[in-house]
């Protein structure tokens, strides 16, 4: 069957609702449309759309997949089919859906939320919101994207401990002692361990009694040594194995004569082929040794080292003769080669005792780190999204059955797809595991995998691409999965698809080993004709002279534009660095392009002179940078005008030497004229900080000096991503992040210049996948990658299983077990770095270009190790030698800067800040308000509580009439004036004192006359009577607390005072209150005569607890 | 009794009514009236049921949710659930009960146990926190209808005539029973602008096209905003209200209020000119953000005597606190000199010496208060420890005098005290508590306090969602209406069960399909409340692109009809679109005779020059120099002073290898570097009384390393050593250079040995061919002491060795004499140091003649950790100078 026959059959299968399958889908063979499809043949037949999840890796995948799908679903609406077969399909498959969801009343275009489409992260957050107490968050807390810093506070907190007489104290010690006694490693090594943590916390917590005991390790340790002896095993036929054990006795023999210390001579009794069990790793590693060199070639001579003399009879040349025969066939197999190097460096599966007893405390102190990294999340109000994985887990794990909970909280999932499935982690794998849990067979559920384990480029964020590999052998969990295949790359011309499968399946492993995160290379069959010849151009250079290379990729790209006006541009890079030169040339060039978090936002100039801005109006005496803002554009001091600012002068603040009249003269002309602009705009802002908005204080002062006026429109946006930040951070409340902002500055980047439409994209491998373009450029081929920095421990998963390893002591050589880990580890890293070039090539729909430089050894030219170039190299070779030597090398053109004169770019000197246009003009606004307060020291509730209670419960007496209010009734009052005393905020504890108070001041008023007159009921009455009056822009309200016209006609106004003046001179205290209160009685009075009072006006205030009435 | 009574949903209508109905009085013509009654529903209820003197009491929300954490933490289950964030269940949990009184869910055991862990749960959470309700004789916020209901029926509350409902979007059960109480007391009702019921989607489009309403999408959120405001100039009318209504409101305020000032008045970008803000914005931000009252919380969290270096440093030179102009230069130099080095902490009773306390009284206050709060270790209720914290703050005077407060922080201060008023409220909860405790309470009090300035109202106004229920406008913006929040995902309160609670009484917010509902609901009031609609959303959040509500698609616009380009922003100004000159400088600014006097450094000088001029000059002529809050004490640079000082201690004692041999011999050895380990650890003042453990390791690491050490030089041939840290100055070409050898070594047959000890990063000896003298010092020494032989010694754990260069072999073992191999034109001994010196003097001329280009040796590397780099401008000069080919 041809591979598009065998496609289009796997493509119906996928289709079919009630199976299961992880299909294998390599770059471009329409695997996104595929998910589509049987999302919406799903969706035909689910009660509700939320039974369905389909989980994607990032956001924006599941933004887009959402998209398509409701696309789809609106394109079914239209009456006609499109033309393309495999668009029918979809529109087909949509309209049933769309017909399925109007009998049922979804409304799903209109609430496309019920579409459950999203990614892991946010399925989870989303989960532990319903399971507060399950999940252990309480409440979600906000979630912190860049968790560092709390990792960081933990790493402080931990190593504090190290002065405790507790097993972690212990433990803190030892790793100190392992690290030098070295803080900063120390803080780094936790921090490493916390970046990783939802990679060995899953597995540790819940499964620790089988990782606690040394036994338990050195079981492990001893499956992964037998994995690899199995793996050459059972790669060595049969016959081999016979040859093998003949010569390897004669060798172990001839060696035990002579040297019986020599690791050869341990075969000389050889009769059976070794079993690959760990025991026989001896024998194993003789073996290895005895047909490969110590760099792991095969054996060229062969001497009585090894155990072959020259041959002076027969039997010897006979022996060597076929021992000659075996490494010439050893040579043709790369794969076996391989293998017994893997061989030759397996550990003794026994870890020493020192290295246990270190480990043992690591694995005491990881409980620990957790506990104080979940008390910084509670501190601090922010958690990480490995937490709310780990939260959802536990919800999901605890108790009942997982698929009950979904249930009751009608989040029940009867089909889950996934894309992407070659990035899956081991937290990802469990949550599966526990949404599926109670699904029985040919119950109508579904679980559809979806991925390219040749595409996994994730391990940095957790992606264990042998979980895939486990998925297709054995199912995942208790749902057994059928595997589908994709073969049909619809995406690149042939030449491209040609050449991909001839490079990728040289430097591709043969055959899947997931310990060392091998996965095999599945072949591709194109789709699309040849087009571009060739379909890959290679373009080497001689050696890292990283602006030719950028020269040499802006010249293709303007080469391309020029011939191929409209097609899609992107240039790829492994990291950001490489890109370095590139942008800054393709400005000058005039090429619009998009870069997306490619340069860093401190490689812009105008950023730099913000940051010193920043930097200056924090602390005066920061001298670097209150030069830099002297220096910049907006000032523009020359050299020669700040040194003879600052000579002579090693510490006064330079806002001080600038107003010193004779520092000041010494400036040139026109360096004193743009110093006095420079004086008069900052000179208002100087002393705000710290008391107002720093954003606002520094944008204020940046405008002021002429800062919009020294961008261009490119950094507009990344002026704005500064402030921006700022804001973040004072909106956080964290202003001590101020001091250290360039730090905060480093994880961001400029602002992909959006030239819409035909920009050229620049873009790291990462961020690529899952994107076509007619042109790839990959530049920076050539370059070293960075090597991994040394973890505290290192840990590795093999199968479900934890390994851990101690990091060396300091100074001292590896240990074997770490040593092997950390070879594993560097495998894993060496795959995925071929599958992040077989990511990058895929992209290409016309012609990929390939940029790097070699170096010259004495074998000729050779890239750097580790470089991408290396990787390729295998296969690559003897093209780019050749391409190589067509290109004559370019003259050498080191420019001397010491020669060449240094330009400062300014503001002209007339240069003035514009004023600024008028404001909108608006009616003046009103306001409304209460009287003004006065401020007090806070000094207690009682005395406000009290009156508060007392000034209603006088108004109640004169609306109810004070004929109901009688000493029997003031005492039953109590529990009333209790209640409103506690509803005021009152403490408890003084709460009877005031309760008596209360009532000895409603007996006196009772009592008294003067307070019976004023609680009477009158005509022309009021009792917190508000009024409203006109003050200015101000509707003002006023509360006359009592007012009435007695019997002789005279209007009263009452202010109630329940204060009281303990002892002392009671009339001067009366004296000075009437003094206080005058002004505001008076207020009332207007106010009352506004209304239209014309009668005489008394105003008193009315102290009962006093039983005084005091006229003013 | 009231006549007419209006209840809004919220007490930002009841002031917009007020506001409103003010208006209307002074257009009549009056000066004076009496207020009518209008309020919000909450707020009347509470007046309503104080004034029937009831013998229960309305907790309020704070001592609800508090009252609901103790529940929880006390709870048996709670240890084992070990939850990260109690105070958000106790929030989540004081809904669930309202929404339990509101929609009348069953409240019988029943109907919980039968369901998840979370509805089991706070089941008993409620049996606990009903039971002390009733103890103290209380009501929870969400039971006052109820009760008030009932107390009206008893006729202890006369209701009014007429009620006004304005604004409701709903009438919960719970408030249709009061309505229903309402009406067979023959209350007149009416529902302004109208009685809240579903709405079908065809009225829903109705409505929608019959406004003419648009739909505008704009890139990003900030351009929508920026165009907003734009067009807010290009329609306002006077006499007109406009409206913005943001979904979003918390994401969207901060930029909305920037934007919006920024356009509407241009000239409030400069912060220190007060201006009148022309809008309204109906969302504060929390009141621990205020500069002022952060400082308070900073000051009131420190925990000890020692305090980390940045507090400390905020502290003392805080405006909010006391703060002299005599003692402001003092406090400024202070606080700069313990930055940069490796003090993280202050030790605040050997801040100041005995004479300075006198001279600083202010600072002295601050230290003494500071110390005696820390030192508190009472236990006490909140409402006393409310009046603790007000009078240490009185006694450092904080927030300084009242009257030099700006109306903004008056009103802050006034919301501060209100925080003291809720934590006083909380005695009955919290009881007897710490002073960490009272702190932290209060610091979270402050952070839910929602400071807003008080403001007049505009006639723009910016609000959020429901608070824009019932208020009408002439002109409507209704922003960031993407296809996530409108309608918004379902968002049901995990402690009510899902199947029998929240799906079968339609609680809000708990299904698709009602968040649906609502949505349209929502979308139909507000067109309802104006004459002309906008919609907006921007297609870009971060990197995911977004769709409009699926509600507003229809009336997507391909062409925005709002468009404006005209900014009125000062930053857009035409006076800032002029070009930069490009002047190019003179150099070189060769070093004057009293300036040469003036400067003072080693061969640091000459590293920087060879390494980038300009670094030279700027760090050593401008003396440009910044300093940073160091993260961690007893970092690496201070172990390697330490090294330095011990050697230097050990060898001023055994001076010759014969001693060193003998020491060994007698088992001296070990005794004497630990004597010395420890006076370098006494000199250098490390803290051993709180970090005793460390130090003790830091010790034992010491020892070892230098025994370590020994050893290697044991086997060296004899020596003495003549000098250690021997200092001098030294003209080059005229600049004076203050030398400083680690040491100098002397073997029997005279040989003289310059050594430099390095317990860093792996060095280069390459730096000693190159073009430029990278590491120019032992060359430096050599030239100066005529030496045999120049080396570093080595000492880390695991790589303890000579590295160099010598005359002859074995002068030190493995110090090679083989010079050719590291630069093929130098032969000799004598060739090399000839090399050096014109290497030396080059730098020395250069540097002297004022040579300062910017011109980094190694680009990327030499500039790596560089502090220069903001002023040397990089970036700019090496691309001009690169690209200068036209």
């Amino acid at each position: 069957m041809s591979a598009s026959a065998k496609d289009k059959q796997a493509r119906r299968e996928a289709l079919n609702i009630e199976g299961s399958y992880i299909v294998q889908a390599p770059a471009g063979s329409g695997k996104t449309e595929l998910l589509i499809q049987r999302y919406l043949k799903l969706l035909a037949h689910v009660q509700r759309p939320e039974q369905i999840l389909a989980m994607t890796f990032t956001r924006k995948a599941a933004g887009e997949m959402k998209s398509r799908v409701l696309l789809a679903l609106k394109r079914a609406r239209e009456a006609a089919p499109p033309k393309e077969a495999h668009e029918k399909t979809t529109w087909e498959i949509a309209r049933q859906a769309l017909r399925h969801s109007q009998t049922l009343e979804w409304r799903i275009l209109e609430n496309p939320q019920r579409l459950k489409i999203q990614t892991i992260d946010s399925f989870c957050t989303s989960l532990t919101k319903q399971t507060p107490l399950l999940s252990g968050m309480g409440s979600l807390l906000e979630i912190e994207e860049n968790a560092g810093k709390l990792y960081r506070e933990t790493a402080h907190q931990i190593l504090t401990q190290v002065e405790d007489d507790t097993p972690t104290g212990l433990a803190v010690r030892a790793i100190l002692n392992r690290l030098d006694n070295s803080k900063p490693r120390f803080l780094d090594r936790i921090v490493q361990l916390l970046n990783k943590r939802d990679q060995w916390m899953i597995s540790f917590f819940e499964n620790a009694d089988e990782y606690r005991s040394r036994e338990d390790q050195e079981r492990i340790l001893s499956g992964l040594v037998e994995s690899t002896l199995k793996e050459c095993h059972d790669s060595l036929s049969p016959p081999l194995k016979t040859e093998l054990i003949q010569l390897a006795r004669y060798s172990g023999s001839n060696i035990s004569a002579t040297n019986p210390d020599d690791i050869l001579a341990c075969l000389k009794n050889l009769q059976d082929f070794p079993e690959p069990s760990a025991d026989k790793l001896k024998l194993w590693k003789a073996l290895a040794s005895m047909l490969l060199t110590k760099s792991g070639e095969p054996r060229k001579k062969l001497d009585k080292s090894i155990g072959f003399p020259p041959g002076k009879n027969d039997t010897a040349q006979n022996y060597k003769d076929r021992m000659q025969d075996i490494l010439e066939e050893l040579k043709e197999r790369a794969d076996l080669i391989e293998l017994l190097v893997n061989v030759k460096a397996l550990p003794n599966p026994r870890l020493n005792d020192e290295e246990w007893e270190f480990l043992e405390n690591m694995l005491e102190l990881l409980p620990e780190i957790d506990r104080i990294l979940r008390k910084i999340f509670t501190d601090r109000g922010k958690i990480d999204f490995a937490e709310i994985a780990l939260s959802s887990k536990k919800a999901l794990g605890q108790e009942m059955a997982p698929s009950d909970l979904l249930l009751k909280l009608d989040s029940k999932l009867t089909h889950i797809l996934v894309d992407e499935f070659q990035d899956t982690s081991f937290k990802q794998i469990a949550l599966l595991k526990l949404l599926t849990e109670g699904w029985e067979p040919d119950k109508g559920n579904s679980l559809f995998l979806v991925g390219d384990p040749m595409q996994s480029i994730y391990r940095f964020r957790d992606a264990e691409v042998g979980l895939f590999v486990q998925a297709k052998k054995n199912g995942l969990g208790h749902i057994p999965l059928k595997n589908l295949q994709l073969l049909t790359n619809f995406r690149s011309q042939k030449h491209v698809v040609d050449w991909v499968n001839r490079c990728f399946s040289k430097i591709l492993p043969e055959i899947d080993e997931p310990d060392r995160g091998a996965i095999a290379y599945t072949e591709c069959s194109p789709h699309q004709k040849e087009s571009l010849e060739p379909g890959v151009v290679l373009h080497p250079a001689a050696e890292s002279k990283s602006n030719e290379e950028a020269h040499h990729v802006v010249n293709t790209i303007q080469n391309i534009r020029t011939r191929h006006p409209g097609d899609s541009i992107a240039v790829l890079v492994q990291a950001r660095p490489h890109l370095l030169r590139i942008v800054p040339l393709l400005q000058e060039a005039g090429i619009q392009f998009r870069a997306e978090d490619i340069d860093p936002l401190t490689s812009r100039p105008a950023i730099l002179d913000l940051l010193a801005l920043m930097r200056a109006l924090i602390s005066p005496l920061d001298r670097v940078s209150w030069l830099s803002i002297l220096r910049a554009p907006w000032c523009g001091l020359s050299l020669k005008d700040l040194h003879s600012l600052c000579r002579l002068d090693h510490k006064s603040p330079v806002w001080d030497l600038l107003n010193d009249p004779d520092r000041f003269k010494q400036l040139s002309k026109e360096g004193q004229q743009r110093a006095d602009r420079f004086i008069q705009a900052l000179q208002p802002a100087l002393n705000l900080f710290p008391t107002i908005n720093f954003r606002n204080l520094l944008e204020g002062c940046w405008i002021k000096l002429g800062g919009p006026a020294c961008i261009d429109t490119y950094t507009q946006k990344d002026i704005q991503v500064f402030f921006d930040k700022v804001t973040e951070v004072l909106d956080g409340g964290e202003f001590d992040n101020l001091h250290n902002f360039e730090g905060i500055l480093e994880n961001l980047f400029a602002n992909p210049s959006t030239g819409e439409g035909h920009a050229v994209q620049i873009m790291t491998i990462h961020k690529a996948k899952g994107l076509e373009f007619d042109f790839v450029l990959l530049p920076g081929l050539g370059k070293r990658h960075k090597a991994d920095e040394k973890q505290l421990i290192n840990w590795i998963t093999h199968g479900h299983n934890l390994l851990f390893a101690p990091i060396p002591q300091a100074g001292e050589e590896d240990s074997e077990v770490y040593e092997f880990l950390k070879r594993l580890e560097k495998d894993r890293g060496r795959y995925e770095t071929r599958r992040l070039l077989y990511v990058a090539a895929t992209r290409t729909k016309k012609q990929l270009h390939l940029f790097g430089h070699t170096q010259v050894t004495k074998d000729g030219i050779a890239p750097q190790s580790p470089s991408s170039l290396r990787h390729l190299w295998g296969f690559i070779a003897e093209d780019w030698k050749k391409v190589f030597e067509e290109i004559k090398p370019p003259e050498e053109t080191a420019i001397k800067l010491q020669d060449k004169p240094q330009y400062l770019q300014r503001l002209p000197l007339n240069f003035e800040t514009p004023d600024a246009p008028p404001d909108i003009r608006t009616e003046p606004a009103m306001d409304l308000s209460l009287e003004e307060e006065v401020l007090y020291e806070w000094a207690g509730t009682e005395a406000r509580c009290l009156g508060n209670v007392l000034h209603r419960l006088f108004e109640t007496i004169v609306k109810e009439g004070l004929d109901h209010w009688d000493v029997q009734r003031v005492d039953q009052m109590t529990p009333s004036l209790r209640s409103s005393l506690l509803a005021e905020g009152m403490s408890p504890v003084n709460l009877e004192k005031t309760v008596e108070k209360g009532v000895r001041a409603l007996k006196n008023i009772l009592k008294d006359g003067n307070g019976r007159k004023i609680l009477k009921r009158y005509e022309n009455e009021g009792a917190e009577l508000a009024l409203t009056y006109i003050d200015g822009n101000n509707y003002r309200t006023k509360i006359v607390d009592r007012t009435y016209v007695d019997e002789n006609g005279v209007r009263w106004i009452i202010d109630y005072k329940t204060g009281e003046r303990s002892g002392g001179n009671v009339e001067g205290f009366f004296k000075q209150e009437i003094k206080r209160y005058r002004s505001q009685l008076e207020s009332y009075e207007r106010l009352i005569r506004l209304q239209g009072e014309t009668r005489p006006i008394k105003k008193a205030l009315y102290y009962p607890l006093h039983q005084r009435l005091v006229e003013i | 009794m009231v006549d007419r009574l209006t209840l809004t949903v919220n007490s930002r209508l009841a002031r917009w009514l007020l506001l409103h109905d003010s208006r209307q009085q002074s257009l009549d013509g009056n000066q004076v009236w009496e207020r009518p009654a209008i309020y919000s529903i909450s707020e009347w209820m509470q007046q309503a049921w104080l004034q029937s003197w009831p013998e229960q009491h309305v907790l309020s929300e704070l001592q609800s949710k508090h009252l609901w954490q103790k529940i929880i933490r006390e709870d048996p289950a709670t240890p084992e659930l070990n939850l990260l964030h109690v105070q958000g269940a106790a929030s989540q949990a004081f809904k669930a009960y309202q929404l339990i009184q509101e929609y009348r869910l069953p409240q019988e055991p029943e109907g919980f146990i039968h369901y998840t862990e979370e509805t089991l749960v706070f089941r008993r959470w409620m049996t606990r926190y009903q039971k002390q309700l009733q103890e103290w004789r209380a009501l929870d916020p969400a039971e006052l209808m109820d009760a008030l209901t009932v107390r009206m029926d008893q006729g202890h509350i006369s209701p009014p005539n007429e009620i006004i409902f304005h604004g409701f979007d709903e009438i919960t059960p719970q408030m249709q029973e009061w309505i229903t109480l309402l009406k067979n007391k023959k209350v007149s009702i009416q529902f302004k602008p109208f009685e809240p019921s579903p709405v079908t989607s065809d009225q829903l489009k109705e409505i929608i096209s019959n406004k003419q309403t648009t739909v505008q999408k704009y890139e990003d959120a900030n351009e929508e905003v920026r165009q907003c405001a734009r067009w807010i100039r290009s329609v306002y009318k006077e006499g007109e209200t406009i409206g913005i209504v943001v979904p979003e409101l918390e994401i969207y305020r901060e930029r909305l209020e920037r934007e919006f000032k920024a356009e509407l008045a241009p000239e409030s970008v400069y912060p220190w000119i007060e201006k009148h803000i022309p809008f309204n914005i109906s969302l504060g931000t929390p009141l621990s953000h205020e500069p002022m009252v952060h400082l308070a919380l900073l000051l009131l969290s420190q925990n000890s005597k020692r305090i980390p270096l940045l507090a400390f440093s905020t502290l003392i030179t805080s405006p909010f606190l006391k703060l002299p102009d005599g003692e402001k230069q003092f406090r400024r130099n202070l606080d700069w000199s313990l930055r940069g080095g490796t003090i993280t902490q202050v030790f605040l009773p050997q801040v100041l010496k005995q004479e300075e306390r006198k001279k600083f009284p202010a600072l002295t206050t601050l230290l003494d208060e500071l110390m005696s709060w820390v030192d508190d270790t009472s236990f006490r209720l909140p409402s006393e420890w409310a009046r603790g914290i007000s009078k240490f703050l009185g006694k450092v005077e904080w927030p300084t005098s009242f009257e030099t407060l700006s109306s903004q922080q008056y009103q802050v201060l006034n919301s501060w005290n209100e925080c003291l008023d809720c934590l006083s409220s909380l005695d009955r909860i919290l009881q007897k508590i710490n002073r960490t405790q009272a702190v932290s309470h209060l610091t979270h009090i402050a952070r839910e306090t929602l400071f807003q300035p008080q403001t007049p109202e505009e006639p723009i106004q910016v609000v959020g969602l429901l608070e824009s229920a019932g208020m009408e406008f002439d002109h409507l913006w209704v922003m960031g209406c993407h296809d996530e929040i409108l309608p918004p995902f379902p968002n049901p309160n995990p402690f009510l069960p899902f199947l029998s609670h929240q799906k079968p009484f339609n609680l809000p917010h708990s299904t698709a399909e009602q968040e649906l509902i609502f949505t349209e609901q929502t979308l139909f009031r507000l067109a309802h409340a104006c004459k002309h609609l906008v919609f907006s959303y921007p297609t870009w959040q971060e990197e995911t692109e977004m769709d409009p509500s699926p509600l507003l698609a229809p009336w997507v616009l391909k062409e925005n009809t709002i468009q404006s380009s005209t900014s009125n922003k000062v930053q857009d100004h035409s006076g800032f679109a002029v070009s930069l000159e490009r002047v190019e400088e003179f150099f070189p600014i060769s070093v004057s005779p009293e300036e040469i006097d003036f400067i003072q450094g080693g061969t640091g000088i000459l590293k920087n020059q060879a390494e980038c001029p300009f670094r030279a000059f700027a760090i050593h002529r401008l003396f440009s120099r910044n300093k940073a809050f160091a993260e961690l004490d007893m970092n690496d640079s201070l172990k390697g002073s330490m090294i330095h000082k011990i050697m230097e201690l050990f060898w001023n004692q055994v001076r010759t290898s014969q001693n060193l041999h003998d020491l060994h011999d007698s088992n001296q050895l070990v005794e004497l570097i630990r004597s010395c380990v420890e006076e370098t650890m006494r000199f250098f003042n490390l803290d051993t009384e709180r970090q005793k453990v460390f130090c003790q390791l830091e010790q034992k690491r010491l020892i070892s390393l230098v025994d370590t050490w020994m050893e290697y030089e044991r086997e060296r041939s004899h020596f003495e050593v003549v000098e250690t840290e021997q200092e001098k100055t030294v003209h080059l070409e005229g600049l004076p250079l203050n030398l400083k050898v680690d040491r100098i070594d002397r073997t029997t047959d005279g040989k003289t040995i310059l050594i430099d000890y390095k317990t860093g990063h792996l060095l280069n000896l390459k730096k000693w061919f190159g073009e430029r003298l990278e590491d120019p010092q032992l060359p430096m020494y050599s030239m100066d002491m005529n030496a045999d032989s120049v080396a570093f010694a080595i000492i880390r754990r695991g790589d303890s060795r000579y590295r160099g260069l010598s005359s002859e072999e074995n002068i030190i073992p493995k110090v090679s004499s083989n010079i050719t191999r590291e630069n093929p034109e130098l032969k000799t001994w004598e060739d090399l140091k000839d090399f050096w010196n014109t290497g030396l003097k080059q730098l020395a001329t250069e540097f002297l003649r004022g040579h300062l280009n910017v011109a980094p040796l190694h680009s990327d590397e030499t500039c790596k950790y560089c502090d220069q780099n903001t002023l040397c401008r990089k970036t700019e000069v090496l691309s001009f100078s690169n690209g200068d080919k036209e």
